[in-house]
């Protein structure tokens, strides 16, 4: 288990807001910034934020669709992606692969079923039709979806199930690591329980490792193994699942696991309100980026600079000046 | 205070009708939070909307909408502009969309209270100014000249809500106010929703999908599938007891924080299409418990145990106790 | 149960649409009009009978003849295989161009689109008729030369509707999972971008054709392009400008002419963008 099958070091990604007349740089948005994290064989990991933290940026990185700024992504035979040429990095493609938010968006609207499975298949070499069928159709049955539909085309399906069918597409690599950024938030919430299900199964049947990148805190504690918390392109906090969830130490977490409402209208718990809404991710200052909305701040938080890992408990992380 | 009986809507189609609310009734009282939850489809947007008499022009519309004992749906289009703003308010999911981008937010919430009240512009303004502090707007004399892409998305949709504000309306919809806004955001908006309806006075119809929220802001609840309203009832019994089998999946099927799961429930199948319902009961072909007369014919709403039930599971007990 | 081929079910999309059949049928007629349209015709094309200019359509002649007494109807047939060509020609010129420079100018994006685009607005720049001139000084006389131009010409519209639409397309996510399956940029352009934004140049390529035709017109008109006598709808109708109040007809019957054919060509362009479109299709 604690073999890493992707390690993240001071992975960074900024945008250019403005340049000046020669193109240089004037203001820049840094939507992840210094991101260091081991994503371990097997495990799913949580990743949560609310929009705009950087969480699906991330997964993007991972998965080649942006090439990160600065800082390293060393998958498991120890290349760096981050450093490969488009051309080198395709290889590594049917290794990491990626579930998309919207399932109505996600399927090429003019390709059958068949076509938007078989094509990862094609691309990984496989040219022997008879088996590319089969094996469409195994991927078909193993997210839930019959061979009757095989010459749909998506428009024909629900929203779940096309979801089904973007799964089947991300599988038919065989991939090591799946990253799922929002995979359900699109979907009713009935529906959304067929899909984490499967996702689950799956993960066992294939021996899957998950990067779950989700905003909805409860979805992430129902999949995931660890979870970390990412506020404004940093992570700020992460551990084992109930550990972070039942002993949360960054404020923003206790703000953010507080603000959850819950299904239980007898839990009449203390919420904690924050201040104000999140700061520009443009041009941050260096310092600790919650402590204009923290309720628990402290002098010293204003005047240094970004804090630094502590591990308060055995594989808890905190990255808060409260904890030095 | 608002009665909605019997409420029906069709939409004219090429192929036919298609029916997004059916039979729907319920009430809202003076000082109450309402909920009507459901999924995508479910005909909870569409039956606010014929509340608000925003629906387009190919809909049909059967049934009552009795606001204090006035029939909304026989007023025509000048006689419910004095209603619309005025008596009942409605706020938006999308907050970036609903305000006019080329105003100042100060400008556009005095013109929503210059169509119904005879006062001078500065006056209005003076009030806009006020409704932005009673949404929690810090410097509101500063914000009113603002425009909405000066402001992010928590602060637009509490703009959105000052507008609604701005007649003292006796009851406002919510339709998915927080759906499009950040969790920490949520709690904000929430809490001040809940604020708004003790110190204005007035009911709420909260429409959304996030049984967390409901559990949270609302007193009753009405759950909706397929148009129709399968369960209304207070929010303590709904959730503690959850008696029809749609409303027991829902509540099943949510991931929690507060326990732990192996696998969740799942209710199985996909939502029929409103264009193709079946026979018996709607949720018939998804239901754990359907008995056979549950796939002839259709349940109607009864009463149980202070609460509104569309199961055939609960009539024998219901008529039992009639008898 | 085995469904329909693909192309089987674009076919039976299409030949359930009225429209496109209708337009699809004119189509065949004109082009078969085009290869023996001069056998034909009654009368010699190019054969003037001064003794009877501006003759109103009678049994004779049935569209009149025109200020120099040649037969209209002959000419209108005649003149179908110059016109149709050039439109088509013309227009497939543009076409291919400019959706090739179009969808790369969106899909790089960057320098690439900020070269391509500058090019483009400079072509824009120039009325078009005055490119075409300048094109025409460079490649030389004739009506094969005038039709290049003016291909040419129209690149910068296409190209402008095509990276607009592969711009918007770009961001919706199944063109991400082709990237991320590891898709070549050139497959994810033809095959995931271009089908999906099909309908726009569709409509624009069919409306497209009657520019061409009267665009060949114009040149004729500077003696650069169709010469005289031979027949062309374009120029039959610039010439019998002058005469639109003494003999409309004269310039009814090349102006229904050109109609016709782009209104075969659009009807058919809209069906056949629906026949593409699965979600149209039963």
């Amino acid at each position: 288990m604690n073999e890493a099958v992707i390690q993240l070091k001071n992975l960074s990604k900024y945008f250019t807001v403005e340049t000046n007349f020669w193109g240089k740089p004037t203001s820049v948005l840094k939507a992840v910034d210094d991101f260091t994290l081991d994503i371990f064989r097997g495990e799913a990991f949580g990743l949560v934020g609310e929009s705009g933290c950087g969480k699906s940026t991330v997964g993007k990185m991972i998965a080649g669709l942006y090439k990160p700024t600065s800082g390293e992504i060393i998958f498991q035979d120890g290349t760096d992606l981050a450093k490969l040429s488009t051309k080198d990095r395709r290889k590594y493609c049917q290794n990491i692969q990626l579930i998309f938010q919207d399932p109505y968006a996600s399927l090429n609207p003019r390709m059958k079923v068949e076509e938007i499975i078989a094509e990862p298949l094609k691309l990984i070499g496989k040219t022997d039709s008879g088996e590319i069928y089969d094996r469409t159709k195994y991927l078909m049955e193993c997210v839930g979806l019959s061979d009757y539909h095989m010459d749909r085309y998506p428009h024909e399906f629900s929203g779940g199930q096309r979801q089904r069918i973007g799964i089947a597409r991300a599988l038919a690599m065989n991939p090591d690591i799946i990253v799922c950024d929002e995979p359900v938030s699109a979907l009713d919430v009935s529906v959304q329980a067929q899909v984490l299900n499967l996702l689950d199964d799956l993960k066992k049947e294939f021996s899957l490792t998950y990067l779950f990148i989700a905003h909805g805190l409860n979805v992430v504690k129902h999949i995931s193994d660890r979870v970390g918390v990412m506020y404004m392109g940093q992570l700020v906090e992460y551990a084992e699942k109930n550990e972070l969830y039942n002993n949360p130490q960054h404020p923003y977490t206790q703000a953010l696991l507080s603000a959850i409402p819950s299904p239980n209208p007898h839990r009449k718990k203390e919420q904690i309100l924050l201040k104000g809404e999140v700061t520009s991710p443009i041009d941050p200052p260096d310092k600790c980026r919650f402590c204009t909305r923290c309720f628990r701040k402290e002098e010293k938080c204003e005047k240094l600079s970004c804090p630094t890992w502590t591990e308060v408990s055995p594989g808890h992380f905190v990255s808060c000046h409260l904890f030095q | 205070m608002l009665e909605i009986k019997n409420l029906s809507v069709g939409f004219q189609q090429k192929k036919g009708t298609v029916n997004a609310v059916r039979d729907v009734s319920f009430n809202v009282g003076d000082d109450e939070i309402v909920a009507i939850v459901g999924e995508s489809g479910s005909g909870k947007s569409v039956s606010s909307l014929a509340v608000m008499g925003l629906l387009a022009d190919n809909a049909k519309i059967d049934g009552e909408i009795l606001l204090n004992g006035e029939n909304l749906l026989l007023k025509n289009e000048k006689e419910f502009q004095e209603v619309r703003g005025n008596k009942i308010s409605m706020i938006f999911q999308e907050p970036m969309t609903s305000l006019n981008p080329t105003m100042r937010v100060g400008d556009q919430i005095c013109e929503a209270i210059l169509t119904h009240e005879k006062i001078s512009k500065r006056e209005a303004m003076g009030r806009a100014v006020e409704l932005l502090c009673s949404v929690g707007i810090p410097a509101p004399d500063k914000r009113v000249k603002d425009f909405p892409h000066q402001m992010s998305g928590g602060m637009r949709q509490r703009v959105m809500i000052a507008m609604a504000l701005a007649c003292r309306p006796k009851i406002l919809i919510a339709d998915e106010p927080t759906t499009a806004l950040d969790v920490t955001i949520q709690a904000q908006i929430m809490k001040l929703i809940q604020d708004l309806h003790v110190s204005y006075n007035m009911a709420v119809i909260l429409i959304t999908h996030d049984l967390g929220v409901v559990a949270e802001v609302a007193d009753r609840v009405c759950v909706m599938y397929c148009g129709q309203i399968v369960e209304n009832a207070l929010v303590a019994d709904l959730y503690d007891n959850p008696k029809h089998p749609y409303t027991k999946g829902l509540l099943e099927s949510i991931p929690r924080i507060d326990e732990d799961k192996e696998r969740l429930y799942m209710i199985d199948g996909v939502v029929p299409s409103p264009q193709n319902l079946p026979e018996g009961c709607a949720f018939a072909p998804r239901c754990p418990d359907c008995m056979e007369i549950c796939k002839k014919s259709r349940p109607a709403l009864v009463e149980s145990e202070g609460r509104m039930l569309r199961c055939f599971l609960y009539h024998s007990v219901c008529e039992g106790e009639q008898k | 149960m085995e469904r329909e081929s693909t192309l089987k079910q674009i076919w039976g999309s299409l030949s359930q649409n009225k429209g496109a059949m209708a337009g699809l049928v004119i189509i065949v007629i004109l082009a078969i009009i085009a290869v023996i349209g001069d056998s034909i015709a009654p009368y010699d094309p190019e054969y003037s009978d001064m003794t009877a200019c501006f003759v109103a359509p009678c049994a004779e002649h049935i569209f009149g003849t025109d200020q120099l007494g040649r037969d209209i109807f002959s000419r209108v047939l005649s003149g179908t295989r110059i016109s149709l060509t050039v439109g088509i020609i013309a227009v497939s010129i543009s076409l291919t161009i400019g959706t090739v420079v179009g969808a790369l100018a969106g899909y790089c994006g960057g320098k690439v689109d900020m070269v391509i685009m500058r090019i483009m607005d400079m072509m824009l720049a120039v009325p078009s008729i005055l490119l075409a001139i300048t094109f025409m000084a460079a490649l030389g006389k004739g009506i094969d030369k005038a039709v290049i131009a003016i291909g040419l010409v129209s690149i910068p519209e296409y190209a402008r509707i095509v990276r607009g639409s592969v711009l918007s397309m770009k961001q919706n996510e199944f063109v991400q999972a082709a990237r991320v399956m590891g898709n070549k940029d050139s497959v994810i352009i033809f095959k995931h971008i271009l089908p999906n934004i099909l309908s726009s140049i569709i409509v624009r390529a069919t409306l497209g054709i009657s520019t061409a035709v009267l665009d060949t017109a114009a040149l004729g008109f500077l003696g650069l392009g169709v010469q005289p006598p031979a027949a062309e709808w374009g120029d039959m109708l610039g010439r019998s400008r002058s005469f639109i109040f003494n003999a409309p007809h004269t310039l009814i019957f090349p102006g229904l002419a050109i109609t016709l054919t782009v209104l075969a060509f659009n009807m058919l362009g809209d069906g056949l963008r629906d026949a593409l479109d699965p979600k149209q299709r039963k």
